[in-house]
């Protein structure tokens, strides 16, 4: 069985209340998870925090993992990213988040299988680079470091709509690159 | 942002979405969305993978410890507790919290294996263990005898549920071996064609409590009681 059949299955277990399947998929997956928590947060105690957060929701949300047609790791790791930066813009008053963001989060999963072959995931990285150095920088200051327009126009020093356009524009570039 | 906005757009509008850079009122208007139009979902579901790509190189990090710990208390004491069309999950979750229990009563560390007596000679052999890494049964196969011998560790027989054992091939659904044996150590006849099964590392063997007499539909619907993946003697 591949790493990616085993956590799928850990995950099948898990949903139906295994705990020891629980501490298995911990085991196999919480460096990974705990790396990106930290990554995003760049705050040991933080990103503690934060990975408790994904293994319970995980906990709580596996019989929902198979409707987003993810594999495996690309759903743990949306939801180690996306509840890390929850906890990153919780941090100050941040301007640009809405509340109750985490529900809205859950709202989403719909029964559409879209899964991507992990190669053609790898791609993203081989067509990032093909924007140019700092159109890069930004996207991945967006998905890593959880950085908004605001964030990036300031970083890049420039104004925030020509931001979003950069980004936009950017972001309509990968998509070309992707489906070639 | 019109409701007509042509599909290219609302593509770039869901990487938006997915990276959380919208402004709050766009997002708010975006997830409107979400549940009447399964295409958007579609897309938002594409960039997510595309973006999760982009952990590829970020570093793992082993967590504390103590994190592991903390973590598994805090799903222990909700185990089974559901919000009600569930009651099974109640008193089966019930009787594992009192086994558990029992168990480290009974076992404070860990039993030698038992030396096999004769004409039993094992190839592969389980530990099955329970979340909290007590040793529950111990499992061993002889294929020249077809006889699976269980030796029950901590497991203790209960009245008001079966125990039913299951192989769980390598990549496969789980296939019931039959009913824990009363005994403290039994042999159970197993059927030529699952040799094959079984003799295969990477294979699991289970126990879940099921309603007396066993699954009625011949696939596990109770608690992972125990389980632990066979391996070469």
């Amino acid at each position: 069985m591949s790493a990616s059949a085993e956590i799928e299955e850990l995950i099948a277990r898990v949903a139906l209340r295994d705990k020891q399947a629980f501490a298995a998929l911990y085991d196999a997956t919480s460096r990974k998870l705990f790396g990106i928590c930290l990554r995003v947060l760049n705050n040991r105690a933080e990103a503690e925090e934060a990975l408790q957060d994904v293994f319970l929701r995980i906990w709580a949300k596996a019989d929902r993992y198979a409707v987003t047609g993810h594999s495996p790791m690309t759903w743990l790791i949306t939801v180690a990213r996306n509840l890390s930066i929850d906890r990153l813009r919780a941090r100050g008053a941040a301007t640009d988040t809405i509340e109750g963001m985490g529900e809205l989060r859950d709202a989403h999963p719909g029964p559409e299988a879209t899964a991507i072959a992990s190669s053609e995931m790898r791609r993203i990285g081989l067509c990032i680079d093909e924007l140019e150095e700092d159109r890069a920088s930004a996207v991945r200051g967006a998905y890593l470091d959880g950085e908004s327009y605001a964030d990036l126009a300031q970083k890049h020093d420039v104004p925030l709509n020509t931001m979003r356009t950069w980004l936009r524009r950017s972001l309509q570039k990968l998509k070309e690159c992707l489906s070639r | 942002m019109t409701p007509s906005m042509p599909s290219q757009d609302d593509s770039i509008l869901a990487a938006e979405y997915v990276l959380r850079v919208l402004p709050s009122d766009e997002e708010a208007a975006f997830v409107a969305r979400l549940n009447a139009e399964p295409q958007l979902r579609a897309e938002v579901f594409g960039w997510e993978a595309r973006f999760a790509a982009l952990t590829d190189d970020v570093a793992e990090v082993m967590p504390p410890a103590h994190a592991r710990k903390a973590l598994l208390a805090r799903v222990g004491p909700d185990v089974g507790r559901s919000k009600g069309g569930r009651m099974i999950w109640g008193w089966l979750s019930g009787a594992v919290v009192a086994m558990g229990l029992a168990a480290v009563v009974l076992v404070p560390g860990l039993v030698e294996r038992t030396t096999t007596s004769g004409g039993f000679d094992p190839e592969m052999h389980a530990d099955l263990k329970t979340s909290t890494d007590v040793l529950f049964i111990q499992a061993g196969y002889d294929a020249h005898s077809g006889m699976l011998r269980i030796i029950r560790e901590a497991a203790q027989p209960q009245a008001d549920h079966s125990m039913e054992l299951w192989l769980i091939p390598k990549g496969g659904q789980p296939i019931s071996l039959g009913l824990m044996p009363d005994e403290k150590d039994a042999m159970m006849p197993m059927k030529a064609d699952m040799s094959d099964m079984m003799m295969h590392e990477g294979g699991m063997i289970a126990v879940t409590a099921e309603p007396l007499g066993g699954s009625p539909s011949g696939v596990p619907t109770g608690e992972v009681l125990a389980s632990g993946p066979l391996f070469e003697v």
